[in-house]
């Protein structure tokens, strides 16, 4: 039993092995262009696979670097193949970071690749160096390729530490309040706040001038002034500390009591004036 | 020469008019209605002091100041209705209204007033 | 003569009359406000109800407390607002309190239903304002038909009916009744009634930002007064106490803050309390001196002071310590001032200029009993006609700039008219003097009669029809008879005019909108639900749900996910920006998108059904409020074809074709309509070839009204969405090639 799953198993992988074989993808001749920014090239090379890179041109943000090919699902190159998979993956020589690049379909199978300013300022740039130059191809059906291009030198300064993750302690947060305002000394405000009682003294010592006495007043009319000055209470305690909604409610349980005292105290007195 | 005796002319009258308005308030008020004006001078005073320390010190608790100021603006106001009402010469401006009820609508009004400055003061 | 009916006088007669018609009345302006809620369901209508609701319920549920220090992080992401700060609380507390009380009671009602029918309860409590108001300025009468008025004018049904939660709801009521206590309080010369007027005041400044139309319209008023020499100290004991309270009490709302000391709008009315507190004192000199030396104290002092004081209002409005007037008020003034410079007012379509038969269509006959008002308020030209006239005049010149303000104009238009009727009725109701006229020729008939037989001897002369006496009677009635009869066919009109410009016209929710088929079948096209809900039951609590600003509360009150805009356009900046992401191409938009942490993208299309309110037809002022703030970006012809139309199928300008907008809502449209589809709203043919490969569709409702777009991810690549989609091949042709 165990021989006839191992004979199996055998058979089967020959098969994958066979197939993969026998369909395979071919790459045809890869265009490496750097551009200067005149438009020159800088290097401008035609490789064919498994050929590398003569030199090793150097990138920077102001000269494209683009390499195209076409796939091909033959070796004599007729019939060109739409791959699953095209990308150029670059992989920095001392820290082994990857960079990937995905490659764009122009016509059936051919495919380019472009670093212009604005990729090679997002993905390169922050970090300068060797980089070996890959493409990596793919279809589902006819295998893989993986092909060593060369070697490019990227241009670029270091990226600064604070691009970089920092793990462990950051720096603490702090809050900023508001600029105090501007405040008077105590002094002043003291002598205002007398300044504004001061007036209450004259008022008190003209009233007593004019002969302003307090009479006895009757029960009506001192209940009365005992629930304004209830009210009265109310309002300093609210300013003080109370809530608004249990104010609201002793307001309204006093309405009722004082409105009929009032009216009590004040007819009274209009009845005994008449 | 005429111009200038006419400004001497002019200011007479008006020294006259001042004098005349002066002795007729003080011949023709009742003293009820001259303690409530005291107790409009004593809001005015009041009004005024406020208003010297906000232009002098700086406006910044903003919302006390305008709670203190309208409040000694508001008594006035309050006063002045209140002499209004009780005048016996406006009786018949007021239909249907007595001193009492003034006073009674006095407080109603200082009622509301206080807690509007109570919640203002924040 | 004293007639006596179930023992009750002719008086209580009168009264207990009054008040079943009053009762009537409250009926009938509830009843009429009821379509909604019978043809579709108790649900909040349109867009500014939703926040009210959504407000209203965290109240309900958190607590005064919490609700007055509300951060909202949801709206405005990722700038938030200060919820409690920046409303006016006076119809969620409302509301609130009338839950709480109900609940105190123990009648378990669901905090919805208040709300939608708080409206239409206060619509009833107008009517009585509105009674009071009338019977304060004419009789009973006047009041009687003012309220009959206001209850079902379509003006005011407009934005009161059931589910129409918003402030103008509870404003109204809050407006006549101010103006109904300041006219006592000036009729009398009480400052209990002043108070009252603050404490109403100082409500309506809690619930709607109307109020500065009181704040304007009472100055003006004790300033008309006074220039027409009519001062008394009742005006001056109404209008001191009025304005110290109000002013005080209205800064208490945290919305309004300290503007009733520093902004134009108030100025009026601080300018004419100092004013009045001159005059007064100057009146009351005038008591204590002769009249010669009156003048010389009086050229004195006055010119002087209000020379300085004038001066020192220009100087300081000059020198910025008093805030100049807002662009919503010059707007105003100036129809055109709004389009120029602040497209977001412009683009509202209640604020666009009243084309004239809308004021038919609100009023109907009303509009023109308002010049018959005005004409007998000027025979009589008492201080409270002196005010209705300012009134009538003020309101309907606002109501000519803004359509929305035709609510201001609505009640005194029903008072007015009321008057008018009044007066109509007094003098062609009354058949008394006509009964005994009638006698009167009767009588003189027979003693002819007499005369004439004596005369002519026992023989009778014949007589034609036009000497009868029967004749004559009607001949005396009829004027009057045609008169009445004429009016009660108007107001007959009236009614029904009313009941079907509020059955038509008023009575959509807009959240759910109803059809016809050809056959007559009753559709329901429940699209916004669907897609809220949607929203709420798919996509995560934290979700950033980016639409143009009209629908953000209803994103927020019914799918509760954050939005980036709302109803609330305090931020014109942010308002720009997502106008801009919506109107630039799909690359540039996918980045702003991201940058705002966007993750899903939501558009109202009604090209399916024919829905014109949708997002392509608001497009244009999407793009004009874009191009205020990012005046590089976009041109508004840009998005006009070369033959200068707004197209939006193949001859579309590249501009309109490459917006986000338009692929958004034309996104695989072609495929549902086929290749010769119409847009049913623009009567063009559709678009072909739209492609989208930054957004992928989510969701599209069942009548595709509602669209929502995912933000896609970072392609696991690195590529860009386009080449991805490109690599991928179509998404929705052949998904597989085996």
């Amino acid at each position: 039993m165990r021989l006839l799953r191992a004979v199996f198993a055998s058979a089967v992988g020959l098969c994958v092995l066979g197939g993969s074989s026998l369909a395979a993808i071919h790459v045809g001749p890869v265009h490496v262009k750097v551009m200067e920014r005149t438009g020159d090239k800088q290097v401008s090379q035609t490789l064919e696979y498994p050929q590398k890179l003569a030199s090793t041109p150097k990138l920077t943000a102001s000269t494209p670097f683009s390499l195209a090919f076409t796939a091909f699902s033959d070796a004599s190159h007729q019939n060109a193949l739409a791959l699953d998979q095209a990308l150029v993956v670059m992989r920095h020589a001392s820290t082994g970071d990857e960079v990937t690049l995905a490659g764009k379909m122009g016509a059936h199978g051919s495919y380019r690749v472009d670093v212009a300013r604005k990729q090679f300022r997002a993905q390169l740039a922050g970090q300068p160096g060797k980089y070996t130059v890959r493409l990596v191809l793919g279809s589902f059906d006819q295998g893989a390729l993986v092909y060593p291009v060369g070697e490019v030198q990227v241009a670029g300064k270091q990226a600064r530490a604070a691009d970089t993750v920092v793990y462990g302690r950051r720096e603490e947060i702090r809050h900023r309040f508001g600029e105090p305002q501007k405040m008077p000394s105590v002094l002043v405000s003291l002598a205002f706040a007398v300044l504004a009682a001061a007036p209450l003294g004259a008022l008190v010592a003209a009233w007593q001038r004019m002969g302003v006495r307090v009479r006895s007043v009757d029960g009506a009319a001192a209940g009365f002034l005992a629930l304004v000055a209830a009210y009265m209470a109310l309002a300093a305690a609210y300013w003080v500390g109370v809530r608004l909604l249990p104010t609201l409610a002793y307001v309204l349980a006093l309405a009722l009591p004082t409105y009929v005292a009032g009216q009590r105290a004040l007819s009274r007195r209009r009845a005994a004036k008449q | 020469m005429a111009s200038q005796k006419q400004t001497q002319t002019q200011t007479d009258t008006q020294a006259v008019a001042l004098r005349s308005l002066a002795r007729r308030y003080t011949a023709q008020t009742p003293r009820r209605l001259r303690v409530i004006d005291a107790y409009m001078a004593f809001c005015v005073a009041v009004g005024v002091v406020q208003f010297v320390y906000c232009a002098a010190a700086g406006s910044f608790p903003y919302n006390a100041f305008l709670a203190g100021f309208g409040s000694a603006v508001a008594c006035f106001v309050f006063a002045a209705n209140l002499r209004m009402k009780t005048d016996p010469q406006n009786r018949q401006q007021f239909p249907g209204s007595s001193a009492e009820g003034a006073f009674g609508e006095f407080v109603f009004c200082h009622v509301v007033l206080h807690f509007v400055v109570a919640n203002f003061l924040g | 003569m004293a007639y006596k009916v179930f023992g009750l006088t002719a008086s209580d007669q009168t009264s207990l009359l009054r008040i079943a018609i009053l009762g009537l009345i409250s009926i009938v302006a509830v009843g009429s406000r009821l379509y909604s809620v019978i043809r579709f369901e108790s649900v909040i209508h349109e867009f500014d109800p939703w926040f009210n609701y959504r407000t209203t319920r965290y109240l309900v549920d958190n607590g005064f407390d919490k609700f007055w220090n509300w951060f909202d992080e949801t709206a405005w992401y990722p700038l938030g607002r200060v919820v409690g700060g920046t409303l006016y609380p006076g119809i969620m507390v409302t509301s609130a309190t009338i839950y709480n009380a109900l609940h105190l009671v123990n009648i378990p009602v669901d905090i919805r239903n208040v709300c939608v029918f708080l409206a239409p309860a206060f619509s009833a409590l107008t009517a009585l304002a509105t009674y009071q108001l009338g019977k304060e300025v004419k009789n009973a009468t006047a009041g009687l038909l003012a309220a009959a008025f206001i209850g079902v004018a379509p003006g005011y049904i407009s934005r009161s009916v059931a589910g129409s939660y918003d402030n103008e709801g509870i404003a109204i009521f809050l407006l006549v009744f101010t103006f109904f206590l300041w006219l006592r309080s000036v009729r009398l010369g009480s400052a209990l009634y002043g108070a009252l007027t603050a404490i109403f005041y100082f409500y309506m400044v809690s619930a709607w930002g109307g109020y500065v139309f009181i704040i304007n319209l009472i100055p003006l008023h004790v300033f008309a007064l006074l220039v027409m020499g009519r001062y008394s100290n009742r005006l001056y004991v109404a209008y001191s106490t009025f304005y110290v309270i109000g002013t005080l009490a209205s800064m208490q709302i945290p919305f309004v803050g300290f503007q009733p000391t520093f902004t134009s709008e108030h100025m009026a009315a601080l300018g004419t309390f100092g004013l009045i507190q001159l005059v007064a004192f100057a009146s009351y000199v005038r008591t204590l001196v002769p009249s010669d030396q009156f003048r010389v104290l009086i050229r004195l002092s006055i010119l002087g002071l209000f020379v300085v004081g004038f001066g020192g209002l220009v100087l300081l409005t000059m020198t910025k310590v008093i805030a100049p007037w807002t662009g919503r008020f010059y707007s105003l003034w100036d129809t055109a001032y709004a389009k120029v410079h602040i497209p977001i007012i412009a683009s509202v379509s209640e604020h666009q200029p009243t084309a004239w038969p809308n004021f038919f269509f609100d009023l109907n006959m009303l509009i023109w009993l308002l010049p018959a008002g005005i004409y007998f308020s000027f025979r009589e030209l008492s201080d409270n006609h002196v005010f209705l006239i300012l009134y009538s005049l003020f309101a309907a010149y606002f109501a000519g700039v803004m359509v929305r303000l035709i609510l201001t104009l609505t009640p005194i238009v029903c008072v007015m008219a009321g008057v008018a009727m009044a007066n109509v009725f007094e003098i062609y109701l009354d058949f008394s003097k006509t009964k005994s006229k009638a006698e009167a020729v009767k009588a003189e008939d027979s003693v002819m009669e007499k005369k004439e037989r004596e005369i002519q001897g026992e023989l009778p002369a014949a007589k034609t029809i036009y000497e009868t006496a029967g004749f004559k009677r009607f001949y005396a009635l009829f004027p009057q008879i045609v008169v009445v009869a004429n009016f009660l066919y108007f107001l007959c009109m009236f009614q029904l005019h009313c009941s079907w410009i509020t059955s038509s016209a008023y009575s959509s929710p807009s959240v759910v909108l109803a059809s016809r088929g050809p056959d007559g079948s009753h559709h329901i096209i429940d699209d916004f639900r669907e897609a809220y809900y949607w929203l709420q039951m798919n996509t995560k609590p934290d979700a950033k749900v980016l639409s143009w600003w009209d629908y953000g509360y209803q994103l927020a009150g019914m799918a509760d996910r954050t939005t980036l805009v709302d109803n609330n356009t305090w931020n014109n900046t942010h308002i720009a920006t997502v106008g801009k992401i919506l109107a630039s191409d799909e690359d540039t938009a996918y980045e702003l998108a991201r940058h705002l942490d966007v993750d899903y993208v939501l558009v109202v299309f009604g090209g399916m059904l024919g829905y014109s309110g949708d997002d392509i037809n608001k497009f244009l002022w999407m793009i004009r409020i874009a191009q205020g703030v990012y005046p590089d970006g976009f041109k508004e012809e840009d998005f006009y074809n070369a033959a200068g139309e707004y197209a939006i199928g193949d001859t579309a300008s590249p501009t309109m074709r490459r917006s986000l907008m338009h692929k958004l809502c034309y996104y695989r449209f072609h495929e549902v309509m086929g290749p010769q589809g119409f847009d049913r709203v623009r009567k063009q043919k559709l678009p072909r070839d739209v492609t989208l490969d930054n957004f992928e569709e989510a969701y599209t409702t069942e009548n595709w009204m509602v669209r929502i777009y995912r933000v896609k991810d970072l392609d696991n690549y690195g590529r860009s969405h386009h080449a991805a989609s490109a690599f991928e091949g179509p998404r929705f042709k052949n998904d597989f090639v085996f």
